[in-house]
């Protein structure tokens, strides 16, 4: 009898159809999960180096920043050094400089009411207003806004201002004594 | 000159100004006969007012104010150097100079001299402003004093370059008329003659002084302009200081603006 044996066969055929199908499907699931990790897995790594990047940046920036204010202080100290004598300069901390660096370039907060006030004012009340003088008030009043610093007139200006005022104030006489001399001039010129 | 210095001068100016009567002052050596003869022009003839001895007795420059004229006073001009200075400070004062000279002899060094000075001083006003007087002719000789007489006009011409004029006089002669009323005296004294001179004299008389007054205006404004030029030299040496002074600061400026501007920049391309 030939039946059991092609039952048999039948039945192992189904059992290996079956099991191939089932294979089938197990291998195409597999496939589509490896690339949708190897997006995620990419996806994370160029997260991770931007972040790196962005970090190594600002680590960049923040040095560079560090840099600028220590560089900005030691021209503080400069500018100070050379107003030995003329100016007196007191900064309200021990780093003063105020500039910082941004993207659009550099920033000043609004410099101190008092910076260089007073020292305007000395100037003006006591000097004649040239390109000069309009260029040192200037500069002055540039050091105070990117410094933390008041700045007041120094002995050697006081001085000097001292002797100018003086000065005008004998032009001004003998100014008044040339007018008395003219005008006596003239009475008599015309007395006589 | 210092701003007060000249302030004094043009005081001095002013109040000269002023004063509108002519200044008469009378200028001679010690004892030429300066004090009596203005004595006898103001009619102070006792008692006296000017102070008249054989002896030094003008120390100092002494003025009377008579209707026309002030007239002043002057100690000998070989007197000593105080009284030089005192004597010379009136040259500046007088409108008319009486030169009281005893005629004994020419002008001497000495007058000639000062004569110069008053010359300087009154420039073309000198020959109608400038009298020689000769006074005491009462102790020489007509002749001899005609012929002293010319040779001051020679020596004011040949020494000087002016020409003088030169009135003689005697002031005890006119002492003695007024005291005795005697006209004769009075009218030989000469002195009748001067005043009148003088009197026609008044007119004009502060021309030379305003000629005078216009010389040291301009001096003094000469010495005003020195002064405001060294001011103006001071002035221009401490403006160079505050311009040296801040030169380095202003560099450091420079460097702090291109600093910043440079960091700015490299911190964009960050």
């Amino acid at each position: 009898m030939a039946l059991p044996w092609l039952i048999g066969a039948l039945v192992v055929g189904a059992v290996s159809a079956v099991v191939k199908a089932v294979n089938s499907d197990d291998n195409s699931s597999s496939s589509s999960n490896s690339s949708s990790d190897e997006d995620a897995v990419r996806r994370r790594r160029a997260a991770a180096e931007e972040q790196r990047l962005k970090k190594e940046k600002e680590t960049e920036r923040a040095d560079v920043q560090a840099a600028f204010k220590r560089r900005g202080e030691v021209i503080g100290r400069n500018l100070t050094e050379s107003l030995d004598g003329w100016m007196a300069v007191r900064a309200a901390d021990s780093a003063p400089f105020r500039a910082s660096l941004t993207s659009a370039g550099y920033i000043v907060p609004a410099p101190r009411e008092d910076a260089a006030t007073a020292v305007e004012v000395l100037l003006w009340s006591s000097l004649e207003r040239d390109d000069e003088l309009n260029l040192i008030v200037q500069n002055l009043n540039f050091f105070g806004s990117v410094y933390d610093v008041q700045l007041r007139g120094g002995d050697q200006l006081r001085r000097t201002l001292g002797e100018l005022h003086v000065i005008a104030q004998r032009e001004e006489e003998l100014l008044q004594l040339k007018r008395k001399l003219l005008t006596l001039g003239r009475d008599i010129a015309q007395a006589s | 000159m210092t701003k007060t210095s000249i302030q004094i001068q043009f005081e001095k100016i002013k109040t000269r100004e002023l004063n509108t009567k002519p200044v008469v002052v009378a200028y001679g050596l010690m004892n030429s006969g300066k004090s009596s003869l203005l004595n006898m022009l103001t009619e102070n003839v006792e008692p006296e007012f000017f102070k008249t001895n054989d002896i030094r007795e003008t120390i100092e420059n002494k003025g009377f104010e008579g209707e026309r004229y002030i007239y002043l006073d002057t100690p000998g001009l070989d007197a000593n150097n105080e009284d030089d200075n005192y004597a010379e400070s009136g040259v500046n004062q007088a409108d008319i100079v009486l030169f009281v000279h005893q005629p004994q002899g020419e002008l001497e060094a000495n007058e000639i001299e000062f004569l110069r000075k008053l010359l300087s001083s009154f420039g073309e006003y000198a020959s109608q402003h400038i009298i020689i007087v000769l006074s005491k002719m009462e102790k020489e000789e007509a002749e001899k004093i005609q012929a002293i007489e010319r040779r001051i006009h020679q020596q004011c011409q040949t020494e000087l370059g002016f020409s003088a004029t030169i009135f003689q006089v005697s002031n005890k002669r006119f002492q003695a008329g007024i005291l005795k009323s005697q006209q004769a005296l009075i009218s030989r004294s000469n002195i009748p003659e001067l005043a009148a001179h003088l009197a026609r004299l008044a007119a004009t008389a502060t021309a030379p002084r305003a000629r005078r007054a216009m010389r040291e205006i301009d001096v003094l404004l000469h010495e005003v302009e020195q002064a405001e030029q060294q001011l103006r030299a001071d002035k221009s040496q401490l403006r160079s200081q505050i311009s040296h002074a801040f030169a380095r600061f202003n560099h450091q400026i420079e460097h702090l603006h291109t600093y910043l501007d440079v960091s700015a920049s490299d911190f964009k391309r960050l």
